[in-house]
């Protein structure tokens, strides 16, 4: 905070100093400093410039009610994987915001997302190169108790070159939200303190968001204009919770959909059951034609409005993570998942001493039920439906992904404790197509694996703690068994080093069975983290949230430094 | 209290308004207030190779014209439905309708018939016929029916660069809506047009055959048969009705030259048609109408595909 004094020179030996309120700045910054090295056994890519420089610093200024920020960024250039719309260095984000307790208005750039995300997600997930920030303005209004009120008006980030670059279309959209019982505790006219605890809580809520493009195609009647909707509900009683939300869009012909006139669908839900030691999740979800985007012809992550979330859970164990990860289909998929959770408890039979935490985690993706209606979509009287899907909410008959996995957590002693997961996956790459042979063909047909996971952890003294992963796959497909070591020690609180291998021992061709080993060292003062990694890394997809990128292999150096205040 | 709600409605309001639902999205739609907004359902396509037109220029007073007549059957049972005929009744002396003795009454001349003819340079004795709007002994463009058993054959099975698929079917007032789709099968670089003709087939009426011409038709000493099966006639000429798909001409209504083909002529390019005859004539048989539809190129005039269909009635 910065607070400056000054002294009234007449009256100062009178009255106390008088203390001037200039607001405060707060900011933090990421860098990283790649380079890199040529590795034909591994066929890494070097760009021209040999190196490049990825670096982002936020500034965020606070007085009272106002506040102000700015997001500098270079692109100089880009590390290799991330989209090539990233070049040059400048101001990538600024904003300026008013807020009370009634009323929030932001013009610039913002983040946002209604409900669960199906109609309208503006977010950042910088590993993958993503950020579809809006730029223009949002008001959100909270007049009554209960009732939240949120609209917005804007284009969205496309590109960085020396600065924002705004995709062409507009983006607008409104959504409400009512929590009943905020509601209800506020006509019953009682105080805080003496307002009923409900069992029951209940939150509602409605969204609509709409898109504008011009028709610049010469063969077809665009939509220029095109919205969609959504409801949701989300329902607590006791120790169940339910949540559900469904969308619908009207014609939007993309890319994404070869341009046909079909309306979409989406939904989600989740019913979750949790009590001591033990909790249950099931979900459920179906797109159905429901990619939206403010440019009807963008690919890959761009301009992307609403979020499709991957019904799959995110591994964090290098062989589970990065070899076969699944991202949610834009065309449409029907996934299901499950979740439950048990601890045997402490001091029991078999918990022994700390308990043992068992989880079982069991998902699948399958494509939609639908039936090709077989139309001449050229045809002049073709209203350009394309399919038509045979039951809402039930898979087709192809199996896009499938993941089982269990995992035995037991701690032993107060510094020793040991992690036991394995998993198996089912992965159609003629669908997620991430997986590629030696020649860099992509490999047709399904890739079935199984994953044993060891994860050992031991703490000696007080400030020294060893964790060892041992994770093997085992695989009849695509490039063979892979075995991956991780050793990680770490020197409270300032000292890290980890050292990983993966090393494909199963390829088919021996002279193609690769280590790819990397390591690390990292250095933490206070809020100031520096690291160096060396070593190589293997091409594949990346995965966040059901969203992927590609990235190619590589070798070399990375330094990378955080800081914040 | 009130006017928050006011504007929370007003935003929702203009927000939920900024929709817009597309019925028919490609462009050519049909404009859904017109008579000819009904469901096409396509003829077979043409195959790769090209179908042959033979224009016969004939006349009820024509004695000879049975012959050629004659010899087009004949060709026909070879080649089916990869050779089509169309009969064109110029007005010449051979159509001339006669007054008084119940006999040769039907007027069978039509304006484009003869247009064709004029452009084309085809002498007033007949029969006379075009293949594919080749030239035969350049510059004419016209065969004689001894020259049909040779010259048919021999452009017979070229390989094409369209595919035509047709559709048609009759309103009400007896209207022949009609829908031609072009392909190109081939990347092309000159400038094509396609032209659409309604045809009637096998009308009995008066017909001169002299002997020897068509074995179907033998012993009237005065060489008139009342029962002669004429083929083919060309009733009309289609006029344009929707907006040409890839527009910026000006459709040319009722031309014996059709519609040009706009826009790109490069592979896979799909050119739709939407057209119209006129209310077909109450003598006219509507379970006796085709449409017979042809791409030419335009500075050759030569014939590059054709197809024909029958009407649904």
């Amino acid at each position: 905070m910065l607070l400056i004094g000054f002294t009234n020179p007449v009256l100062g030996q009178e009255k106390a100093p008088k203390k001037i309120d200039l607001g405060e700045i707060k900011g933090n910054i990421s860098a990283a400093f790649q380079q890199y090295q040529e590795d034909s056994a591994i066929g890494a890519a070097v760009p021209e410039e040999k190196s490049t420089l990825t670096a982002f610093t936020n500034l965020l200024y606070t007085r009272g009610k106002v506040s102000a920020g700015i997001r500098y960024e270079s692109y100089l250039p880009a590390q290799l994987g991330y989209p090539d719309r990233f070049e040059g260095t400048g101001l990538g984000y600024r904003f300026a915001r008013y807020k009370t307790d009634e009323v929030d208005v932001t013009v610039g750039n913002f983040y946002e997302q209604f409900g669960n995300g199906l109609v309208f997600r503006a977010y950042e997930e910088r590993l993958l190169g993503i950020d579809n920030a809006m730029d223009g303005m949002r008001v959100k209004a909270h007049f009554l108790p209960g009732i939240y009120l949120t609209g917005m008006y804007g284009k969205q980030r496309f590109q960085f070159v020396d600065g924002l670059v705004n995709g062409s279309g507009l983006v607008r959209g409104f959504d409400g939200e009512l929590v009943v019982n905020e509601l209800l505790d506020s006509l019953s006219g009682l105080s805080i303190d003496s307002l009923p605890s409900r069992k029951l809580n209940l939150i509602l809520g409605g969204s609509f968001v709409s898109k504008y493009q011009a028709d610049d195609n010469p063969g077809l009647i665009l939509p220029e204009n095109v919205g969609t909707w959504a409801g949701r509900a989300k329902l607590d009683y006791g120790k169940v919770s339910f949540n559900a939300e469904y969308a619908y869009k009207i014609n939007d012909p993309s890319g994404d959909n070869g341009f046909i006139y079909r309306p979409g669908h989406a939904a989600l839900m989740n019913l979750t059951y949790a009590t001591k030691g033990f909790s249950i999740s099931l979900d459920a979800k179906t797109t159905d034609n429901f990619s939206f985007r403010s440019d009807r012809t963008a690919e890959l992550t761009d301009l992307m409005i609403n979020y499709s979330p991957a019904l799959t859970k995110q591994h964090s164990y290098n062989l589970a993570a990065t070899l076969y990860p699944y991202g949610s289909r834009p065309w449409g998929e029907v996934a299901y998942q499950g979740e439950v959770t048990y601890k045997v408890p402490k001091r029991s039979k078999i918990g022994g001493k700390y308990g043992i935490l068992l989880t079982a985690n069991f998902a699948a993706v399958f494509g939609l039920d639908s039936t090709n209606l077989g139309e001449d979509i050229d045809d002049l009287t073709s209203t350009r439906q394309g399919y038509s899907n045979n039951a809402f909410f039930m898979p087709g008959k192809e199996k896009y992904f499938q993941d089982f996995n269990f995992e035995i957590k037991k701690k032993f002693t107060k510094t020793f404790k040991m992690v036991y997961t394995y998993f198996n996956f089912f992965y159609n790459n003629d669908i997620n197509q991430g997986a590629f042979d030696n020649e860099n063909k992509g490999v047709i047909g399904n890739v079935i694996s199984q994953i044993h996971v060891i994860d050992i952890s031991k703490r000696f003294k007080k400030k020294h703690n060893i964790r060892v992963e041992l994770q093997h796959l085992q695989s009849k497909e695509h490039l063979g068994n892979w075995a991956t070591v991780v050793l990680e020690y770490t020197y409270s609180p300032h000292w890290s080093i980890g050292l990983i291998d993966q090393y494909n021992y199963g390829n088919p061709d021996p002279e193609l069975q690769n280590h790819f080993p990397y390591i690390n060292i990292g250095y933490v003062h206070e809020s100031h983290r520096l690291s160096v990694g060396y070593g190589k890394q293997r091409a594949g997809l990346f995965c966040v949230g059901g969203v992927c990128r590609q990235v190619p292999a590589s070798n070399g150096l990375t330094i990378t430094f955080t800081t914040s205040f | 209290m009130k006017k928050r709600l006011f504007i929370a409605l007003a935003v929702g309001t203009v927000l939920v308004s900024s929709c817009d639902k597309v019925e028919l999205p490609n462009i050519g739609s049909v404009d859904t207030n017109t008579s000819c907004d009904t469901v096409f359902s396509f003829s077979t396509p043409t195959q790769s190779n090209r179908n042959v037109l033979v224009e016969d220029f004939t006349g009820h007073l024509c004695g000879n014209c049975p012959g050629a007549a004659y010899e087009l059957e004949l060709l026909h049972d070879i080649y089916g439905d990869t050779l089509i005929v169309m009969g064109l009744h110029p007005n010449t002396s051979f159509n001339v309708p006669q007054t008084g003795s119940g006999k040769y009454e039907t007027d069978w001349r039509y304006e484009e018939a003869e247009q064709v003819m004029a452009e084309f340079a085809i002498p007033s004795s007949l029969p006379r016929l075009m293949i594919n709007r080749t030239e035969s002994t350049p510059p004419f463009f016209f065969f004689n029916a001894n020259q049909l058993a040779s010259a048919v054959p021999a452009v017979m099975g070229q390989a094409a660069d369209f595919s035509i698929k047709l559709s048609g079917s009759t309103l009400a007032d007896r209207t022949v809506c009609a829908k031609v789709e072009v392909e190109l099968l081939n990347t092309m670089s000159g400038s094509y047009s396609v032209v659409s003709c309604l045809v009637e087939d096998s009308i009995t009426d008066y017909q001169t055959c002299y002997a020897g011409q068509h074995p179907d038709y033998t012993g009237a000493g005065d060489d008139t048969y009342s029962n002669y099966t004429h083929r083919h006639v060309m009733r009309d000429v289609f006029g344009h009705y929707g907006i040409v798909e890839d527009a910026g001409a000006t459709p040319l209504t009722g031309s014996i030259w059709g519609d040009p083909i706009t826009g790109t002529t490069v592979a896979g390019d799909i050119k739709q048609f939407v057209i119209s005859s006129t209310p077909m004539d109450a003598a006219w048989d509507e379970t006796h109408m085709y449409i017979v539809s042809f791409v030419y190129d335009d500075a050759t005039k030569e014939v590059l595909q054709v197809v024909q269909t029958k009407v649904a009635p």
